[in-house]
């Protein structure tokens, strides 16, 4: 299911919507993983990089919660040390398409005619391909590092975005206000910037909360694939590729890090609903 | 495939599981079974790479002499045991003063598996395809170093000649890198050797299935196997299946399922999990340059002798094999491991205390964040490894990493596919590079280490170590040999060349009707000797 679908398919069904409980757990979900990010170093019970031999895949317990992984690391204090990475470039990756995405799409909505056209067919080609697979194709050229994965991820989700603002441009510029300002002499930039923009504001945003889910776990399955940060700063996606290795005698490894990304995604993608429910109301 | 069981068919499986499980208590325990080798069956094995090319000649795989070894026969063969050079295909030979004509006198009855005989044309036409360019060869080409020819002198005698001296050529004329292959066979170029190699061994290539399989079929009338076999005559197993499995779990998994009879390349955690559930780890340290660090002395400021001594005392290669591989590997001893030729013990104590006072006496002192510096230069080494690693080398990397700077040197990690490592690496553009390399003989330092000798990188560049290596490789005399190896080992040690860590062992586990299980002098099983009592 594309990120463009979902939102379509917004909740006119009041008894469809998120009901409030999971929107104070997504909020308090999404809260710990910020703390994780600010201070990691004050809620990880030991350091990320301490070897201890003797502890070494120990599965969880009193002394390390989540276990330890073959070095004697404690994995919860990796898991909140990796937040960093996987938050900081699932937000960087997303803030990228959002900007790049509206800007596209504006300029698309606003002039039409030949310039629509061809920058549509670009998105077109774009959406063709899975997000993941554009994703993956540029980080291969670029180089792995935590910033080429956000550019990478990033501009993988241009399309949507764009198509998006699009959209709602195409929508808004019929109405008879913007008709009245254009007659009245507003200049294009005035027009884009007072009067339409406020008014697809919306939609964007709630689309970006949904897309950092997605851009996240996008690139936590590209360090999974090994295109992430080198060792031994570990991403939740390196966190559960290194833990395949040992899988049948300690399922923690690999577990916990993708209980991290699937309840971040999962909590994201529920304010990302209650926005749109919100909007829909609106 | 269908888990469900029909009710009528489940009430039949019910008496007859019951049935089996009386039988399997009224059994024999398997370990006292027949110790009288059975001939016939076959024995699956379970691998971790695939070749790519079968043909020794053309690959440099350990997986290509996996299957190799029971294909070809070699002129000389090495005694696992000792490593003795004794007869083979060659009966005797003698070696010039200067160890630049070597004269194989062939035994005489073998024959390659397409009825040709193994005689003195057969040797030149092989030793002539290595080297020609058009082979293709990655090591063998490397091995003849110097080749200007073989000569014919009559049917059953052969001079091998080099240019300069070439005294660890007997050795390597022992490996299945340079074993003897069917002439006619290369008639259809090199690709086709790659797919089903001919040679002269107690086995053929049956069937190739890139990464699949490899299926060896018992060859009729094999009767010169080497001296120290523990039988003569045609190999006990009629089919040898060798599976290919990159994954440990796989392997392991599918011994312990009865898919297979044998999982090779086991990993130090599941060898002892095996080991606790009653199948039998084997287990062979490898002959040749042992898991090895190399920092780049060509390169500022790595060329002070100083800091690379701090890095190698820095580096505890008892705490790594204690915490990846649960002693089950030891910590090298040498750049050469214990089961090579000529090897001498050179390793010091890993001391942080004593790489801190070192790195003080160089003037190198911690900055912000614990990591040294010098002139506004920090104290870093960018270390380009390959990745997916295996006998968890990315693990022992961020070891490494740690135990540097706890020392206040920065390690930089920076793991990438194995063409990337290598392609860095010939450019010269390295500072800390890591390598094993399989070879049972002492040689191997030059051939692997120093450039003009054809190794890749790691490069070693040493004048007093290139002309002890020059040396070893001048004489065929032991105790002149021996000194020369030695000499190098120690100045390999001293001048921090390389920095080893431990000794890569082959870990076979197996079945317990597998018997007869063991490894040839490079350290990698062996099928001829194997049978299963079953």
């Amino acid at each position: 299911m594309t990120l463009l679908t979902a939102l379509q398919r917004r909740s006119d069904d009041p008894r469809r919507r998120m009901p409030p409980a999971a929107v104070t757990m997504a909020v308090l979900v999404l809260l710990t993983m910020l703390a994780c990010v600010l201070v990691p170093g004050l809620l990880a019970p030991h350091p990320p990089d301490a070897v201890v031999p003797e502890a070494a895949l120990l599965p969880p317990g009193p002394g390390h919660l989540l276990g330890t992984d073959e070095l004697g690391r404690d994995l919860l204090s990796r898991i909140i040390h990796g937040s960093r990475l996987s938050l900081v470039v699932g937000a960087a990756a997303t803030l990228l398409a959002l900007a790049a995405g509206s800007l596209v799409g504006l300029v698309s909505g606003l002039f039409g005619g030949i310039v629509d056209a061809v920058l549509m067919r670009v998105v077109d080609i774009m959406l063709a391909f899975p997000a993941l697979l554009l994703a993956l194709g540029a980080v291969a050229v670029l180089g792995s590092s935590p910033t080429r994965l956000a550019v990478a991820v990033g501009v993988s989700n241009i399309a949507t975005f764009a198509r998006l603002v699009r959209g709602d441009v195409l929508r808004v510029r019929a109405r008879p206000y913007i008709k009245a300002a254009t007659v009245s002499g507003v200049r294009p930039a005035r027009l884009l910037l007072r009067h339409v923009l406020p008014n697809i504001g919306g939609p964007a945003l709630s689309l970006a909360v949904l897309g950092f889910g997605v851009a996240m776990l996008e690139s936590s399955s590209l360090s999974f694939l090994g295109f992430g940060p080198s060792p031994p700063a570990a991403d939740w996606g390196i966190l559960a590729a290194a833990g395949r290795a040992n899988l049948a005698e300690a399922w923690w490894l690999s577990t916990f890090p993708g209980v991290a990304v699937a309840v971040t995604v999962l909590a994201t993608t529920a304010l990302g609903r209650a926005a749109q429910d919100r909007l829909a109301v609106q | 495939m269908s888990y469900g069981v029909s009710r009528p068919v489940r009430a039949l499986a019910v008496p007859a599981v019951v049935a089996l499980l009386a039988a399997g208590c009224t059994a024999e325990p398997t370990s006292s079974g027949s110790t009288t080798p059975k001939r016939g069956g076959t024995l699956t094995i379970a691998t971790d790479t695939d070749p790519g090319c079968l043909d020794p000649q053309q690959s440099p795989a350990a997986a290509a002499l996996l299957t190799g070894r029971g294909v070809v026969d070699s002129l000389v063969a090495q005694d696992p045991t000792g490593g003795a050079l004794v007869p083979w295909l060659a009966e005797s030979w003698t070696v010039d003063q200067r160890a630049t004509a070597f004269t194989f006198k062939l035994r005489t009855g073998a024959t390659f598996s397409d009825g040709s005989p193994v005689d003195a044309a057969a040797v030149k036409a092989n030793f002539d395809r290595i080297v020609d360019p058009a082979t293709k060869s990655l090591l063998a080409a490397g091995l003849l170093a110097g080749y200007t020819g073989t000569t014919v002198s009559d049917e059953r005698t052969v001079v091998v000649r080099f240019g300069q001296p070439n005294a660890g050529f007997l050795q390597a004329a022992s490996t299945a890198f340079l074993g003897l292959q069917a002439p006619a066979s290369f008639a259809a170029g090199p690709a086709s050797t790659c797919r089903a190699v001919v040679g002269s061994g107690p086995f053929t290539v049956a069937d190739y299935v890139p990464q699949q399989q490899v299926v060896l079929a018992r060859r009729a009338g094999y009767r010169w196997a080497p001296k120290f076999a523990a039988h003569q005559d045609d190999a006990y197993l009629e089919k040898v299946v060798v599976t290919i499995a990159s994954d440990n779990g796989v392997r392991s998994g599918s011994l312990r399922s009865g898919q297979v009879d044998a999982a090779g390349a086991v990993s130090p955690r599941d060898a002892a999990a095996l080991d606790q559930d009653g199948f039998p780890v084997h287990k062979r340290e490898q002959a040749g340059i042992a898991y090895s660090l190399f920092v780049n002395s060509a390169k500022e400021p790595w060329n002070d002798v100083a800091l690379r001594r701090a890095v190698s005392r820095a580096i505890d290669p008892a705490l790594i094999v204690k915490t990846l591989y649960q002693d089950r590997y030891a910590p090298a001893g040498s750049v050469l491991t214990p089961t090579t030729p000529d090897y001498v013990a050179t390793a010091q104590p890993a001391s942080a205390a004593e790489a801190a006072r070192l790195l003080d006496a160089a003037g190198w002192v911690a900055g912000p964040g614990g990591i040294r510096s010098k002139n506004g230069q920090r104290l870093s080494l960018r270390w380009s490894y390959v990745a997916p690693a295996r006998e968890q080398r990315d693990l022992l990397a961020q070891l490494v990493q740690q135990q540097l700077k706890a020392v206040g040197v920065e390690v930089v990690l920076e793991p990438a596919p194995v063409g990337d490592v290598i392609a860095k690496q010939s450019k010269g553009d390295w500072e800390m590079s890591d390598i094993s390399f399989l070879r049972a003989d002492a040689d191997v330092m030059r051939t692997v280490l120093q450039s003009s000798a054809g190794g890749r990188p790691p490069v070693v560049a040493d004048q007093a170590l290139a002309r002890d290596l020059a040396a070893g490789a001048a004489t065929t005399e032991p105790e002149a040999r021996r000194n020369s190896y030695h000499e190098a080992q120690q100045r390999i040690a001293d001048q921090a060349l390389a920095i080893p860590v431990y000794n890569p062992t082959y870990l076979l586990a197996v079945n317990k009707s597998v018997r007869g299980a063991g490894f040839d002098a490079q350290g990698l099983p062996q099928f001829y000797d194997t049978w299963v009592d079953r």
